[in-house]
């Protein structure tokens, strides 16, 4: 064997040393590195449970979202429709009000122009009474002199009513 | 302001007497100075004023006619008041 360049101690201490090797490769540095391995294999299992788990929950709250969305929507629709149908409802009052507002103030101007009108033709009366005195007096100035005055005075005498409460005060 | 009881009483009192003094007193306002005649006439138709004081005015604005004043009576017999009789007419014929 020897010829054939074989070296049973070389050989015997290299099987040694490499038995030495595995069991030290095996215990010491294949063990934990299986185990990181595995603890990563687990970890990326937990990550993948989470990840559906998390994409899951995603689809409800946007199921969720969708739904909360749609009743928002009706919703709106109503409280849109709501507010139109009070809106109108307010509006119709306010045209009826105002309505009413005009035809108050319509009839109170029609008062008012009345009354004034009777003033207007109340002093329009009292003017031409006035005006008539005016004339009277100023004719009857021009026309009486002593004499007329003291006949016109015996005439008032002479022809007095009996009733004297006619013209006492 | 409360007035004094006895101020009150003497304010009544001369109040009373002024208007005794004005009673007796007549007063004749014609538009021009009347005769004793008409006078006369006057009292005759009027026999209350006969036993008073008479005095007489003189007021042209009546322009004719006469008004007597016995304290707060007044009888109005001229032509002015006449007149605003007409102008009463008038006013409510129109």
């Amino acid at each position: 064997m020897e010829n054939l360049g074989l070296d049973y101690k070389l050989l015997i201490a290299q099987v040694v040393n490499f038995g030495l090797f595995f069991i030290i490769f095996k215990k010491f540095i294949a063990k934990p590195f299986l185990n990181l391995i595995k603890e990563e294999e687990e970890n990326e299992k937990k990550h993948e449970l989470l990840k559906s788990k998390l994409l899951k929950q995603d689809e409800e709250i946007e199921l969720k979202r969708n739904t909360f969305k749609e009743e928002l929507n009706k919703k709106e629709d109503n409280l849109i429709s709501t507010a139109r149908e009070r809106a109108k409802a307010v509006e119709l009052k306010i045209i009826e009000e105002a309505e009413e507002d005009a035809k108050r103030i319509k009839k109170d101007s029609l008062l008012e122009l009345e009354s004034e009108k009777q003033d207007l033709y109340k002093q329009l009366r009292n003017k031409i009474s006035t005006l008539s005195l005016i004339i009277v007096e100023k004719a009857l100035k021009d026309v009486l002199n002593e004499e007329t005055k003291k006949k016109i005075t015996s005439a008032i005498i002479k022809n007095l009513p009996k009733d004297k409460s006619l013209y006492e005060n | 302001m409360r007035i004094k009881p006895r101020l009150k009483e003497d304010l009544k009192k001369f109040l009373l007497f002024k208007l005794e003094e004005e009673a007796k007193i007549v007063t004749l306002i014609s538009s021009h100075k009347l005769t004793i005649e008409q006078i006369e006439e006057i009292k005759q138709v009027f026999p209350r004023i006969k036993n008073k004081q008479l005095k007489q005015e003189v007021n042209e604005t009546l322009m004719a006619g006469f008004i007597i004043k016995e304290g707060s009576k007044v009888t109005d017999l001229s032509l002015k008041s006449n007149l605003n009789k007409i102008k009463k007419n008038i006013y409510e014929l129109t």
